[in-house]
């Protein structure tokens, strides 16, 4: 009697310890389809909202491009932004007040090539340099002008220095734009040489 | 996952997935950072602190004020005033480009307040308007002659609130060894309280007793950062001058310690002072002053 | 896995129990300790907030030190320690398998506790690091670190050793946690404490991860791996889907690390995208988690051998899925401005910690412990179990809630530059006087659980001596 109980209660003890076990079933196809969905959200949001994980976009701001658009002082006046660039790269040569220097340099200020219609020439020598003899205002030169295509690598900032140039001083003539310089760069591409006046003088004025 | 070591190398390979993405990428692309020139200030930013400044510095961590302060500026959005600074040499064009302008932005602008705006440079013509009515704007204007200057303004309540001119980025905090840039505001926020509230007096009695400067504080006492001792011969020079109820007993003056001392140095040190990068702003030198002493009176 | 209610296996699990006694019972004695000692540390802090002048002479225990002090306490003496009692359970019982090496767990344990002790004192005193978490001084983590090897060890040790060669889905949680943890602690320690430390706000993304992984990962396992046993066990039914558990396990362990991340602002944009949308795949491996618990729960209520853990149980797993929802909610643009920076990152904190996982624990002693020896349940008492968890739990809760609204109170108000920071101030404040009545009532389950655990301790090293004692006698005669 007594051993029998204390059976039946060892059996139902061990029903009670018996440790869980687990099935296997096919997941429901409503489950894959959130998972998905929740992926392309993700992508979507990581796509948008994300400033392309680039270091210096915070908050508010979209993405890179329109951190750089908001700087003050910057989009707004392309030439107190092409004058800095202008004080690092050409002042050297062509001299601040952009006269140049007499039998070296030919100057900038009342510049027959530059207070023209359009900035293409300017763009050509900017990018890939200058060789040879030169006619500016009637006055012949023989300089060489290497290229600074690689050194204003951004197109905003070539745009900058050749309007600044084109508006400065004596000079009036129009504003350069960020898509010229683009236009003209991509063009010029893969030249790897200086130009010549006379190329340069069967090019045309404006961008094409 | 049927065995034990599958499970472990599957579980390693998870980890370090884990470990490259927030500890390695962060770290390369934030931990080198290093100082940058800012042309609005002609020098480099973030200064590194001095030794008074990293002593306060320790006082703050030690005693975590962390816990309740935070150290981060917010912004939520931004918005542009639109200045004309130079009409240039086509005026008659201008006025019509002007409503042309208010068109673009939704806001009627009639023909003779166009002219006003050209009588008073520089003028704001255009309020708190966004990024791509700013570039419709600009874009109008364009080669007219006239010089139009799109003056960024950060938004968001921190920025209302007098708290900063702009958002904190990862640039502030190069030279913070611990960041404390915290996590919770039971207290208002301290990136710009060296500008905001730059009176030492102000907050060496904050510190003892913040009641005895805002009414309605509910900041504890920090009552073991000064020494309550009997007045001397002559009266310590920089005893606070406490009065009503805050005041100590008669014969008796109260006086910071050097923790005190450093911890106030700090807290002055705290100023977000120049644009970055980052965030941008209208940078004008002449900012703080006044507004320090309205701040004040609202505090108290 | 094949039921085997044959007397051998009777016998294992009285052997097994026995093997495990003394050393979870010190664990979780312990644990209860750091529990009563952290709940206290907030109930002065909240009485801090009550009245500024309070114990404001004494550097040790100011607002900002007492707050770390109870975070770390109840993260490091609580949570972990219980964990690790019921990560030893569990894979003892799931295995088959007598405990291996008490000895080294019980030095584990020690070590472990001065470590905590030196680091508590140390916080206290000044050494505070500044980062929420691993606020202790960074020298106590690699005596951390030295006494985890051996209590993960062991733990480890024993699951290799075990007869019962099926993985339980339980397992792949207790293994994920167990090798979780020594990995963030020694690479945040090393990032935060080295001799180069990490700089700037690469600061804030490596703590970040760390606080995160600790929740969702090393803790959080800890209590899906309960929650997996327990319903099963207690409702004596197949876990429903394996399939199921899987999929959540490899989610969360993918994007359990990002999810914290919402709480530092001056970082670039990414990083918050980022940490929000994995808090969305990790609210999601939670609904996955609760749907497969409720398809085993469904119709069970009968048949349940302890309703009262059982609907424990059941609420502990609301609040996980809760604050995995919450914390996916408070990260979508909008309501991610207005909860940053408020009391509703620790409303979270509390659900997930205090609700989800602590609840879960004290259950698991529950379950445990009474069938360590013949004697009485551990947790009985003059006040015994059922006032603990009612303690505990409405204690918990209270503070959950209070928090989670006052913050998102204290967030609109904040959002509104024109009304004036006291303003703010004294909307949170309100919120702040009503928890430290749930922290009360937290602090007086601690307290009983503390007394409890005490009082059946002593009396397992009494039984223990006298039965040495006996022995001793026998053999002389």
């Amino acid at each position: 009697m007594s051993s029998k109980s204390k059976k039946s209660n060892q059996s139902k003890k061990s029903s009670n310890d018996r440790e869980p076990g687990v099935s296997k079933a096919p997941i429901s196809v409503i489950f894959f389809v959130v998972t998905v969905l929740l992926a392309y959200w993700a992508m979507m949001e990581l796509n948008t909202r994300a400033g392309g994980f680039n270091r210096y976009v915070y908050g508010p701001y979209e993405s890179y491009k329109v951190v750089e658009a908001v700087q003050p002082g910057s989009g707004d006046d392309p030439i107190k932004r092409g004058a800095n660039i202008y004080r690092n790269i050409c002042s050297p040569c062509h001299q601040a007040s952009g006269m140049g220097a007499p039998g070296q340099f030919p100057p900038l200020a009342g510049s027959d090539w530059v207070n023209v219609e359009g900035p293409n020439r300017m763009l050509r020598i900017v990018l890939n340099g200058l060789n040879g003899p030169i006619d500016v205002n009637g006055e012949t030169w023989n300089a060489v002008m290497p290229g600074f295509g690689d050194v204003i690598a951004s197109d905003e900032d070539l745009a900058a220095v050749i309007s600044y140039v084109r508006n400065s001083w004596t000079n009036e003539a129009s504003i350069c734009t960020p898509e010229e310089a683009a236009a003209a760069r991509a063009d010029s591409g893969d030249r790897g040489r200086a130009w010549t006046a006379t190329e340069l003088l069967a090019l045309p004025l404006e961008v094409q | 996952m049927q065995k034990g070591y599958q499970l472990f190398f599957a579980i390693l390979a998870v980890m370090v997935v884990s470990w490259l993405g927030l500890v390695v990428f962060p770290q390369v692309q934030l931990g080198n950072q290093s100082t940058r020139e800012v042309k609005e200030i002609g020098r480099h930013y973030p200064t590194e602190p001095g030794s008074l400044v990293l002593n306060g510095r320790k006082v703050y961590q030690q005693a975590g004020c962390v816990s309740c302060h935070t150290q981060q500026i917010r912004q939520s959005g931004y918005a542009f005033d639109l200045v004309l600074n130079e009409v240039g040499d086509f005026p008659e064009s201008i006025s019509s480009k002007l409503v042309e302008a208010g068109k673009a932005a939704g806001v009627q602008v009639t023909n003779e307040k166009a002219q006003e705006q050209m009588a008073n440079l520089p003028s704001t013509f255009l309020e708190r308007v966004d990024f791509a009515v700013a570039q419709e704007v600009l874009q109008i204007f364009k080669d007219s002659g006239a010089k139009v200057a799109p003056n960024i303004l950060p938004l968001g309540s921190d920025i209302e609130r007098g708290w900063g001119p702009r958002q904190t980025v990862g640039l502030d905090y190069l030279y913070d060894q611990p960041l404390l840039m915290g996590q919770q505001r039971l207290g208002p926020d301290l990136a710009n309280v060296g500008a905001r509230l730059n009176d030492r007096q102000w907050h060496l009695k904050h510190l003892y007793h913040p009641r005895s400067v805002v009414t309605k504080s509910s900041m504890p006492a920090y009552t073991y950062l000064f020494d309550l001792q009997p007045i001397g011969e002559q009266p310590s020079p920089h005893a606070l001058a406490l009065e009503g109820d805050y005041a100590p007993e008669e014969g008796m003056e109260v006086v910071p310690k050097p923790e005190a001392l450093a911890l106030v140095d700090y807290l002055l040190s705290l100023k977000i002072e120049n644009p970055v990068f980052e965030a941008p702003y209208m940078f004008t030198q002449a900012e703080s002053g006044e507004a320090n002493n309205v701040e004040m009176e609202q505090a108290q | 896995m094949e039921e085997n209610p044959t007397s051998k296996s009777i016998s294992d699990q009285k052997d097994i129990d026995r093997s495990y006694h003394f050393p979870t019972l010190l664990l979780v004695t312990k644990a209860a300790g750091w529990l009563l000692l952290s709940t206290l540390f907030s109930l002065v802090a909240s009485i801090k907030m009550h009245s500024p002048t309070f114990l404001s002479n004494c550097p040790w225990v100011t607002y900002g030190v007492l707050l770390p002090a109870a975070q770390n306490a109840f993260i490091y003496g609580f949570a972990l320690q219980a964990g690790f009692a019921a990560m030893l359970w569990m894979t003892m019982r799931l295995g088959q398998v007598k405990l291996r090496g008490p000895g080294f767990l019980f030095l584990g344990t020690v070590l472990w506790n001065i470590a905590l002790l030196v680091g508590i004192l140390g916080l206290m005193g000044g050494g505070q690091s500044g980062y929420a978490f691993l606020s202790m001084p960074g020298f106590v983590y690699s005596m951390l670190f030295t006494a985890y090897v051996l209590i993960g060890g062991m733990t480890l040790l024993t699951f290799f050793k075990r007869p019962a060669r099926e993985i339980y889905p339980s397992q792949w949680f207790i293994y994920a946690s167990l090798y979780w943890f020594p990995w963030i602690l020694t690479a945040a320690s090393y990032a935060l404490f080295a001799s180069e430390p990490a700089r700037g706000v690469a600061q804030a993304v490596i703590h970040a991860w760390y606080a995160s992984g600790m929740t969702t990962i090393v803790l959080g396992f800890v209590g899906i791996a309960l929650l997996q046993y327990l319903v099963p066990k207690l409702t004596r039914r197949d876990l429903h889907n394996s399939n199921l558990s899987a999929f959540a396990f490899w989610v969360l362990l993918l994007f359990g690390g990002f999810t914290g991340l919402l709480q530092a602002q001056a970082l670039p944009a990414w990083v918050g995208t980022l940490s929000g949308v994995c808090n969305g795949f990790v609210a999601f491996a939670w609904i996955v988690l609760t749907a497969n618990l409720w398809k085993t729960l469904q119709g069970a209520g009968a048949q349940s051998s302890d309703p009262l853990a059982l609907n424990l149980v059941r609420l502990a797993a609301l609040c996980g899925l809760l604050g995995a929802l919450l914390n996916f909610w408070g990260s979508r643009p909008g309501m991610a401005e207005t909860v940053q920076f408020t009391l509703y990152v620790q409303g979270v904190y509390w659900l997930q910690l205090f609700g989800f996982v602590g609840t879960l624990l004290l259950v698991a002693a529950y379950h445990f412990l009474p069938r360590v020896s013949d004697q009485e349940n551990a947790l009985s008492g003059p006040f015994g179990w059922k006032s603990i968890m009612a303690l505990y739990v409405s204690g918990s809760i209270l503070v959950s809630l209070v928090y989670l609204l006052g913050g998102w109170k204290q967030g609109k108000a904040l959002a509104d530059a024109s009304r004036s920071f006291l303003e703010v101030q004294s909307a949170a404040m309100s919120f702040i006087r009503v928890s430290t009545i749930g922290e009360l009532l937290v602090f007086l389950a601690a307290a009983v659980l503390t007394l409890n655990l005490t009082r059946s301790l002593v009396s397992y090293l009494v039984g223990y001596v006298a039965c040495c004692c006996n022995c001793k006698n026998e053999s002389a005669q």
